[in-house]
């Protein structure tokens, strides 16, 4: 690892070499667009998290929306027509002799 | 002239609503913004969005900053522009892979040179060590990227990168220790992408 650390820190070295890009002007227009948007209210941290968990609540919620209308309609269209065993046993309590 | 830019003057006009004051701040630190800004740039964000996103929290947030004695106002304004591109190599969602194939002649040498002993010192210009060093930096998680540009690209102190980031010197240097470790492997995962063990 030493002899790594080593020839790392040569290899930084010779990087640190390399000419660095000039800094050049400012963009245009930059300073007047960070005051504009400076002048904004800044966004409350309990904003990033509704942003961060606003989509997916909508999409959990959709889910759940979907797998309880399923379920419902599974029943809805079931066309068997029983009478509830509670009742039939007391029917049959009742008019057996 | 620069240095008779007079920093905590031009604070105190900011705070009272000189939009000239503002300009003038702006120009005067956008030096210093932008080279800190390039040493941490994410891979897909624009190094102005990255600058803008500076300049904005430090007009925000200018009010918490009060001036003490021996800490200038570009220490604050540097911890503010690292912290903020943490921030962003964060939301990063993936790392590169780079392949054998990807490197310039003048990298793999260098690469050649760090992963082996009897490799001798490449005779390539420093721009090529600067791109491999940014490819490699490039596949380590953000505080190990960070914690690795700060200390042996820019020759910070622990101390000084403490308070950039808020971390302790023990934590900064077990940190640096152990992305050490982590970009060898890294580097010999990449060298193994080219030559496959049979």
């Amino acid at each position: 690892m030493n002899d790594f650390n080593n020839r790392w820190q040569k290899l930084a070295q010779n990087a640190r070499l390399s000419p660095a890009d000039p800094a050049g002007d400012l963009p245009h227009g930059f300073a007047t667009r960070v005051l504009a948007l400076a002048r904004q209210p800044a966004r409350e941290a309990w904003e990033d998290v509704l942003t961060v968990f606003g989509l997916r609540a909508v999409l959990a919620t959709g889910g759940i929306f979907l797998l309880s209308a399923s379920l419902a309609f599974s029943d809805w269209f079931d066309s068997r027509l029983e009478p509830p065993a509670l009742e039939r046993t007391l029917l049959s309590d009742l008019t057996w002799p | 002239m620069p240095d008779a830019f007079d920093v905590q003057d031009c604070l105190q006009r900011v705070r009272d609503g000189d939009a000239a004051a503002a300009h003038a701040l702006i120009t005067h630190l956008h030096p210093l913004v932008r080279r800190l800004v390039r040493n941490h740039l994410p891979r897909r964000e624009s190094e102005e969005d990255l600058m803008q996103e500076v300049f904005v929290k430090l007009f925000q947030k200018l009010d918490s900053y009060r001036e003490r004695s021996g800490i200038p106002f570009e220490h604050w304004i540097s911890r503010l522009a690292v912290r903020t591109c943490l921030d962003a190599l964060r939301a990063e969602k993936a790392r590169p892979e780079w392949r054998f194939a990807d490197f310039s002649e003048g990298e793999t040498e260098w690469l050649d040179y760090l992963l082996n002993r009897q490799a001798e010192v490449p005779a390539q210009s420093g721009s090529d060590a600067h791109a491999l060093v940014t490819r490699l930096l490039a596949l380590l998680s953000p505080p190990d990227r960070l914690v690795l540009t700060l200390l042996d690209l820019e020759e910070r102190s622990t101390q000084e990168i403490s308070q950039l980031t808020g971390w302790t010197r023990p934590m900064v240097k077990m940190r640096a220790m152990r992305a050490r470790h982590k970009l060898r492997a890294l580097a010999r995962q990449t060298l193994k992408s080219e030559f496959p063990s049979p």
